[in-house]
């Protein structure tokens, strides 16, 4: 099916007005869409058969914005979106929404700024892989005791991973995931102080999704609540008085929502760190990196990946003493992941001249 | 339960596997009668009333509540505008390109109305539109989950490669898959087999779909195969037992009645392909696109479904020589026709291919034709 001419446009300059408000309130949806006047968007001579079509057009493009992975305040302003449409809509009967529209949703279509920012070393690094390189390290250590002299542990010759590396890993993450938030917090507080008007275009450009969106969402929720609606004067007596509490079933739900998907994800889980921080935000001093990386330079996740290379290298050089042909610049713990299942089944032969690891992992490197 | 209901959230072009029966069970309890209902629109008061308990507020907050969020909020003042007018002076983008096209056509076009094609597929969108039946007891039940279904037509034209052709048919959760079975009305059902042409008025009465009453639905490895009558065979068996003869990673597929089973008995994946076959080898893809539950400006009358809303328009093929009438007669290695295979209309059949006695002319091979357009 053929787009609808000017509706992603004009979509998305509603929605991206609805961002820039910072609420999720319907009252300054509604606003927003009065002014434009968006239910003229229906507006023009067709027929019954065409009117159908685009109304149908119209209401699954709209619900595209209402999915993942855009950001919370863009699916709020989806849902709204959602509604007035679905109201405003001139056929009759009305055209519903469909359960599932486009069968593939082009990714080059989804505007940047509307997405949730991702985490990707927290899903590179997640607890099924930490889990998974435990249980595989495990057996493998198993092997190496069955085989060696000494039935209690592997021989002198074998043993060359250290055996908490499972758990530097995973702390390596959680420094990282730390220093992001901490970073986080600086910026908003920033913001807040010098009320940077492209702090938002910023704050998405970021990486740290469980408890950035969090923050987020609790910020919004603090400031819709705070922004008390003057009623007119015929219902000044009923003006409604800020509670202290915040018990708007709206958002009650999402955050603990977001926090069970987040939590999905992010190690901080199982180490059951809350991933909902409401943290005295304190520290106006710059925020050291734990590993001394320069601040500019943080902002990319991928140059996280030297810090565990670092890690790892530390690893791999142990071995490559003995037989430096198997050297690697890079490691990622996918592809250790991948070496280890692919050695622990079969241990090659031993060769006098250089240990079984490193040969294994010479062996898998050079078959691969 | 949450395993079993489907996620709304999927990235894939599918969805996994659910339980058609436990998401409508699972929707029923999260809402209220009065959505369920199949009235015509209610009360004010009692819509005030329903919000204060869902969301724990005083009837007072609810009513503001819904006075702030009614939808009369987007509307604009003058509701009684012409809607078929572009106002002048809006911003958005829609219109402004709405109103050159509709500028465009103005000047091009001599007459502008619906073609047969338009008004006959508006009309099967809408012709069983808020129907009510006259007998109670004919009543689609509230809470009814509606499903859409694509099914695929077998033909397989050169110019189908891109986009196939498909009609949607409507069918209710409670109803059993021999209903849908029954409703699919396929070319090959109608076809006659024989060769006849040394006694064409013998063709015999009896079309495939009385002789092969064989068919079967797969969804998710399970065959769903017709069993009503004693000539039905059981089509998936050739199917299994290849599959099982070696490991070929099919997993157990299972061949079960098709009139035990409803709708909601089904685990299936929407927007997944599924296969329904009949007539021993014609293959239909069969595709879920959306579950949802009724509503009372659906059509209500239990009888009308499985409901045809959408069908692809198929050209009917028409007789060589009068080009007038739809072709009845198909021909192979005739000596009086020009082209092989050669398609005849009945009366110009015989008169060409026959004499007044009725004795066979020439030398040809004559069959029986059934167009795919004949359900147009």
């Amino acid at each position: 099916m053929s787009a609808v001419p000017g509706l992603q446009k004009d979509c998305e300059a509603l929605l991206g007005a609805f961002q820039e408000a910072d609420t999720v309130r319907f009252e300054r949806f509604a606003e927003l869409w009065r002014e434009r006047r968006f239910h003229t968007v229906f507006h023009g001579r067709m027929r019954a058969l065409e009117r159908n079509k685009i109304t149908k057009k119209t209401l699954e493009l709209a619900q595209q914005y209402f999915l993942p992975p855009y950001a919370f305040q863009i699916r709020v302003g989806a849902l709204y979106l959602l509604y007035g449409l679905y109201n405003t809509q001139l056929c009759q009967p009305k055209i519903k929404l469909n359960y599932r529209t486009k069968k593939r949703i082009e990714e080059n279509e989804c505007k940047e700024e509307f997405k949730d920012p991702s985490n990707r070393v927290s899903s590179l690094i997640t607890n099924d892989a930490l889990e998974e390189l435990m249980n595989i390290h495990e057996h493998y250590q198993k092997m190496k005791c069955a085989i060696s002299a000494d039935k209690s542990q592997p021989d002198k010759a074998l043993s060359l991973i250290k055996d908490e590396f499972v758990v530097s890993l995973k702390d390596i993450a959680l420094e990282h995931q730390e220093w992001q938030q901490k970073r986080l917090k600086l910026l908003l507080k920033a913001k807040e102080a010098d009320e940077m008007p492209d702090s938002m275009e910023e704050g998405t450009s970021l990486n740290s999704e469980g408890s950035e969106r969090a923050d987020a969402l609790a910020r919004i929720k603090r400031k819709s609540y705070s922004a008390v609606v003057e009623a007119s004067r015929s219902r000044r007596h009923r003006q409604v008085m800020l509670e202290s509490s915040e018990s708007g079933s709206d958002y009650g739900k999402s955050p603990r929502q977001s926090e069970m998907r987040a939590g999905k994800e992010t190690v901080t889980h199982c180490v059951g760190m809350p991933v909902i921080t409401e943290e005295d935000s304190s520290d106006t001093e710059v925020v050291p990196n734990p590993h001394h990386y320069p601040q500019t330079l943080a902002l990319n996740p991928v140059n996280f990946i030297p810090i565990l290379k670092g890690q790892i290298l530390a690893i791999s050089t142990q071995a490559t003493v003995q037989n430096p042909d198997c050297f690697t610049p890079y490691f990622s713990p996918k592809f250790l992941l991948f070496t280890y299942k692919n050695s622990v089944p079969n241990l090659p032969a031993f060769t006098p001249n250089c240990s079984p690891e490193s040969s294994l992992i010479g062996h898998k490197l050079r078959s691969l | 339960m949450a395993a079993e209901a489907a996620e709304y959230e999927a990235g894939e072009p599918h969805t996994r596997v659910f339980r058609v029966g436990a998401l409508g069970s699972g929707w029923r309890q999260c809402l209220q009668p009065r959505d369920l209902s199949l009235a015509e629109e209610e009360e004010e008061e009692e819509a005030a009333e329903a919000v204060a308990e869902e969301l724990g507020c005083t009837v007072e907050t609810a009513a503001e509540l819904r006075a702030l969020c009614s939808a009369d909020a987007l509307g604009s003042a003058d509701q009684e505008r012409d809607p078929e007018a572009i106002p002048e002076d809006s911003g958005l983008e829609t219109l402004r390109f709405r109103k050159k096209a509709l500028q465009r056509r103005e000047e091009r076009i001599v007459v502008d109305r619906a073609c047969r094609q338009e008004t006959l597929t508006y009309e099967m969108e809408s012709h069983a539109v808020g129907k009510r039946p006259d007998d109670a007891a004919d009543l689609v039940e509230e809470g009814e989950l509606l499903l859409t279904l694509n099914i695929f037509y077998p033909v397989i034209f050169q110019k189908h490669k891109e986009h196939k052709p498909y009609q949607t048919v409507l069918v209710l959760g409670s109803q059993k898959l021999t209903e849908l079975r029954d409703s699919v009305s396929c070319v090959s059902d109608l076809q006659i087999g024989g060769e006849f042409s040394s006694e064409p008025d013998r063709a015999p009465e009896h079309i495939s779909k009385d002789l092969y009453k064989s068919a079967f639905f797969y969804f998710e490895g399970i065959f769903y195969n017709d069993s009503r009558y004693p000539e039905c065979r059981d089509l998936s068996r050739t199917i299994i037992e290849w599959s099982e003869s070696r490991d070929r990673g099919y997993g157990n597929l299972q061949s079960v009645k098709m009139e035990d089973y409803t709708f909601s008995d089904l685990s299936l994946r929407i927007g997944f392909p599924y296969l329904f076959c009949h007539q021993g080898d014609c293959e239909h893809i069969v595709i879920v696109t959306d579950i949802r539950l009724i509503h009372h400006e659906d059509c209500l009358d239990r009888n009308l479904y499985p409901l045809l809303t959408k069908k692809h328009w198929l050209c009917t093929r028409k007789c060589f020589v009068c080009k007038m009438y739809t072709a009845r007669w198909v021909t192979n290695k005739d000596s009086l026709a020009p082209e092989d295979p050669c398609f005849f209309c009945d009366v110009c059949f015989r008169m060409l291919h026959y004499d007044a006695e009725g004795n066979k002319l020439g030398d040809f091979l004559a069959y029986p034709y059934v167009d795919p357009g004949i359900f147009n």
